[in-house]
């Protein structure tokens, strides 16, 4: 379960983890992790959590898997698009994700060692009826050798 | 169709508010841009940003935000349309190879084509933007103008008006984390949603946005109908939420059942305004960029000292402004909560509200105090208290004021009387005849109270009338301007008159003193007698003009120049006064009479009166103009019908009784006013346009020697008119020149101020440049973030440039106004050669001065010469240029 205490903090804070994410029938790939001298946007309060909410997020986690902070992510890179009409109504359709780049913004801690992607696999047909108690850890990335040295890697 | 469709020209930040590490940065690239079509793309780009920051509430965050554009050129124009998606309207696809290769009919998930599905290789579209490190959103502009975009890590949009809407959408998905609020169908997923604006949670207790809910508000607030969703478990209300109210209606993130939305409409859900729910999540996002908003008084006392006292019992009213210096991203207003008291007024009303530009979050807020003037020697004193309603700060602000009698200037023209100045000056008269003309219509305008004071220089100078009021003296001074002590003779000691000139006025002390003390030197000549030019500027304390009668060339241009720009003043030079500009040397006495007494320039055309035409000529005056003189200057002034026209038609003639007064001279003919014209009739004889209106009247006596000829006929009367203004609305202009030689540069700074501050920027200021050869250049002046206006300009050809500076808008009260002056610029070959002092003169000078001094012939031979076809004094100028190579033209 995600800890619920994990805090988004909105403080004003320099530096930030900016990862990019490819999204494929297959899974997620984290392509890049860039340190930035950027102010980290700060994230709703209540952070999600497994078996209760719906949808998508990242969190940055410690050397133990505890998240430190809670990213909510677009969930149509996961097999939806939105499409537009002149008249103001908009349309959403979903079906099986092709692949999308998604970019992913976590303040830059020093106990944030690893990533982990979490939320309803991929493989079920109809998001919008996905039960929540589905959702699970998709994915984790160890960040330690990405986050070593440079402003990005 | 791809990255080799084109290539990346370079990145502008637009928007720019602060270091991009601590604001939120918007960045946009463009798609199917040619080369040519690069500056419809930052069209384009500009009018998103325009509606981005108009849309609530990022209106009120953008300083928090920086923009930056990146221009990237397409092969082609446009983006591929192959009309093949099953929603595709029937027609021709198209094909275009543009960078991020953009294209309609793009491939959605389950690989599924949709119409107006525009995409475009978003990874590139990242790449490039990598030149903004710290970006948090990349929106791409596809031009094209069908309808469509798409979301993702990079939003776009295409080029039709409505698809801005999509791009400010998606930036609610991705960089805000806002679910859709629109939803239809039946399904329910069981999970609480992560978005912060989308819950399924109708309990007022524990609901995400709580905190805006009503306890008024029925919860749920309203539900779907059954015929969307059988299979809802929503509670209909009593009564439904009304529409604005945040509450809990059902149907969001794409479903009719069972989820809920904050609001009936959100611009996620059908592009209405940003719901409170949203509009707080963007807010929080946001608050993190956005600089300290602070608010510094930088005026903490008002002072109107010393205004002058009015014209015609008429008080003359000054505006000035309470300052802040803000820093915002919200709108700010400054309320008067208490005064003003002590009589001062509040011309602009008692509140002001400011918001920030486009680009800075620094903006200042002005809140207007008038005072109008009354009797010489009165005071007043009073206070005001002002607001400011955002952030609670007050001001108590002390005001005083005094009223004074009006500024008086003493002037001394000294006026060449040398040989030279009996030569024909260009249009058959001789440049005495001009000198004349110009220093008589320069004392017939003089105003009362102000001195006027005549020194004439030829080997030596003398004194001919010593600083006298206008009142007493222009009679003896128009006798002795009309009369034989300024008859051509002699050499050119400029800079005996010049220091005659400027001890006349040391020793002028009425009671009470000279407020301005100014010199006007008029020449045709190099000085060709000690002492020179620059050996005496240190001893001069009078602002100093001077007119070039004449090419520069056989004129000391450098030497004047140096000398009057060192003394704050300037040289204005005729060139060849040819019968089109046979009245421009008493113009430039006009406008240095101007300079002088604080009038302002703003208008002065010339034309002809012809028999059965009406001549009729606008002019602006504003409600910062508290006086005007308006002259006609003429050969035969009382031949023409002179009458005003105020901006509701009134006539003004000559009989009129008002705040003005009418005066004819030889030369000229004006109206002196003070505004309004006329009491009765306020409104209608103050701003506005005004009109002179110019007829023929009466037939000219003609001077003995000019009987044959008819003003009247074919030719008609010449005329210049010349509008002087009074005001609070001041322009000034200057032309500075290091250098005098060919290939030289004029730089031009001219400055715009009403009531002591910029005016605003509805209003430009530009040059009109007349070369030697008559040919006319026009630049504009760049307004600089010292709101001087300025411009450089090369000199490339020799001889005299007229330089018209000009400034022309409207001001703070959108009214219309003109405001000019003309200057000078000189180029020379050799020009920077020119001896301004110092040198040991030559055995070849000094026996060219022993000659023109008369040792050699006298003037009486030299005019019995002349009329025998020998022209002496010509001679001595021709072999003087040929001493001093400076001076060949």
């Amino acid at each position: 379960m995600t800890d619920p205490r994990a805090t988004n903090t909105s403080a004003r804070r320099r530096g930030t983890l900016r990862l990019t994410l490819r999204i494929t029938p297959a899974g997620q790939q984290l392509v890049n992790v860039e340190r930035l001298d950027m102010i980290c946007p700060p994230a709703p309060p209540d952070p999600p959590e497994i078996g209760v909410n719906s949808g998508h997020w990242v969190t940055l986690d410690d050397a133990d898997g505890r998240p430190l902070f809670t990213r909510v992510i677009d969930s149509r890179a996961f097999g939806s698009a939105e499409i537009f009409s002149p008249d103001g109504t908009i349309r959403h359709v979903v079906g099986q994700v092709r692949a999308a780049i998604v970019e992913v913004l976590l303040p830059d801690l020093a106990e944030g060692v690893g990533a982990t992607v979490i939320g309803q696999p991929m493989d079920i047909e109809g998001r919008g009826e996905r039960d929540p108690r589905e959702s699970r850890r998709l994915v984790s990335f160890d960040l330690r050798a990405h986050r070593q040295g440079g402003e990005s890697s | 169709m791809s990255a080799s469709d084109g290539y990346v020209l370079g990145m502008s930040k637009i928007v720019d508010h602060g270091p991009n590490s601590s604001r939120w940065n918007l960045v946009f690239v463009g798609d199917g841009y040619r080369s040519t079509e690069l500056n419809q793309y930052r069209a384009d780009v500009n009018a998103i940003v325009q509606q981005f920051r108009a849309t609530p509430p990022f209106d009120n965050l953008f300083c928090g935000i920086n923009v930056h554009r990146i221009d990237v050129v397409s092969t082609q124009s446009g983006a591929d349309d192959p009309l093949d998606a099953p929603d595709s309207p029937a027609g021709t696809p198209t094909t275009a190879n543009t960078y991020f290769d953009a294209t309609f009919a793009g491939t959605g998930p389950g690989g599924v084509k949709y119409d107006r599905l525009l995409v475009i290789d978003a990874a590139l579209a990242l790449s490039v933007s990598n030149s903004v490190a710290n970006r948090n959103q990349v929106i791409c502009v596809v031009n094209s103008s069908k309808y469509g975009g798409s979301g993702g890590a990079v939003a776009t949009c295409s080029t039709n008006t409505q698809s801005r809407e999509i791009a400010i959408h998606e930036m609610g998905h991705t960089a805000f984390g806002l679910a859709d609020e629109y939803g239809y169908g039946a399904g329910s997923p069981p999970g609480e949603p992560t978005q912060p604006n989308v819950t399924r949670d109708t309990n007022r207790t524990t609901n995400k946005w709580r905190a805006l809910i009503l306890a008024t508000t029925p919860m749920p607030s309203s539900c779907s109908p059954a015929s969307e969703c059988m299979a809802s478990t929503c509670v209909v209300p009593s009564s439904p939420g009304a529409a604005g109210v945040v509450g809990t209606f059902e149907g969001a993130a794409y479903t009719a059942c069972n989820i809920y939305r904050p609001t009936t409409s959100c611009y996620m859900r059908d592009f209405s305004p940003f719901c409170p729910v949203c509009s707080g999540i963007i807010r929080t996002v946001l608050a993190v960029y956005l600089p300290p908003e602070t608010v510094s008084l930088t005026t903490p006392s008002i002072s109107f000292t010393g205004v002058p006292a009015g014209m015609g019992g008429v008080g003359v009213t000054t505006y000035r402004a309470i300052v802040w210096e803000t820093v915002s991203c919200r709108p700010l207003t400054f309320a008067v909560t208490a005064g003003p008291t002590g009589g001062f007024g509040l011309p602009s009303g008692s509140s002001v509200t400011v918001t920030s530009d486009s680009a800075l979050p620094i903006t200042s807020a002005r809140l207007w105090i008038s005072y109008t003037s009354t009797n010489p020697g009165d005071v007043a004193s009073g206070s005001v208290t002002v607001r400011c309603n955002e952030t609670g700060q007050r001001w108590t602000i002390p005001l005083m004021a005094s009223t004074i009698s009006r500024p008086k200037a003493a002037v001394t023209l000294v006026l060449d009387r040398s040989g030279s100045m009996g030569d024909d000056a260009g249009d058959g008269r001789t440049k005495v005849q001009k000198l004349r003309e110009a220093a008589g219509a320069f004392v017939d305008v003089m105003r009362a109270g102000d001195g006027i004071g005549l020194v004439r220089f030829d080997d030596t100078a003398k004194r001919l009338l010593e600083v006298e009021d206008a009142a007493t003296g222009a009679g003896t001074a128009q006798s002795i301007i009309a009369g034989a002590d300024l008859d051509p003779g002699g050499a050119t000691s400029i800079g005996d008159g010049v220091l005659e000139g400027s001890a006349m006025l040391a020793d002028a002390h009425p009671v009470p003193a000279y407020d301005v003390k100014a010199m006007v030197v008029l020449t045709d000549g190099q000085w060709n007698r000690p002492p020179d030019l620059a050996s005496i500027s240190g001893s001069i304390t009078a602002n100093t003009y001077a007119v070039g009668l004449g090419l520069p060339s056989n004129i000391s241009a450098a030497a004047l120049t140096t000398l009057c720009q060192g003394h704050n003043g300037y040289l204005l030079m005729t060139g060849e006064l040819t019968a089109s500009q046979s009245m421009r040397l008493s113009k430039y006495f006009l406008q240095i009479l101007a300079g002088v007494t604080n009038a302002n320039i703003i208008s002065d055309p010339r034309g002809t009166v012809t028999r059965g035409s009406e001549q009729r000529i606008p002019f602006w005056v504003t409600s910062a103009d508290y006086g005007m003189d308006l002259i006609v200057l003429s050969p035969y002034p009382r031949s023409i019908d002179f009458q005003l026209e105020t901006p509701d038609g009134t006539r003004i003639d000559p009989a009129t009784i008002g705040n003005v007064k009418y005066t004819v001279g030889n030369t000229v003919a004006y109206y002196r006013c003070a505004l309004p014209v006329l009491p009765a009739d306020a409104n209608g004889s103050h701003a506005g346009q005004w009109n002179a209106v110019l007829t023929l009247g009466r037939l000219p006596r003609l001077p003995s020697g000019e009987q044959g000829r008819d003003p009247f006929g074919k030719i008609g009367v010449p005329y210049e008119f010349v509008a002087h203004s009074y005001s609070a609305l001041t322009f000034d202009a200057h032309v500075m020149q290091q250098s005098f030689d060919l290939g030289a540069t004029a730089e031009l700074d001219a400055t715009l101020l009403e009531y002591e501050a910029p005016p605003g920027a509805g209003y430009r200021v530009w040059a009109e440049i007349e070369l030697p050869d008559q040919s006319i250049n026009s630049i504009a002046l760049k307004l600089g973030s010292d709101g001087r206006h300025q411009a450089k300009y090369k000199l490339p050809i020799p001889g005299a440039y007229s330089v018209r500076i000009r400034a022309r808008g409207e001001n703070l009260d959108g009214e219309a106004f003109e405001r000019e002056k003309t200057l000078s610029a000189v180029t020379i070959r050799g020009g920077d050669k020119e001896p301004t002092g110092g040198q040991e003169r030559s055995r070849v000078d000094r026996l060219l001065d022993h000659l023109a001094d008369g040792d050699g012939i006298d003037d009486k031979g030299a005019d019995r010469l002349k009329e025998l076809g020998f022209d002496v004094r010509r001679l001595l100028q021709s072999l003087r240029r040929a001493e001093h190579p400076w001076s060949e033209h």
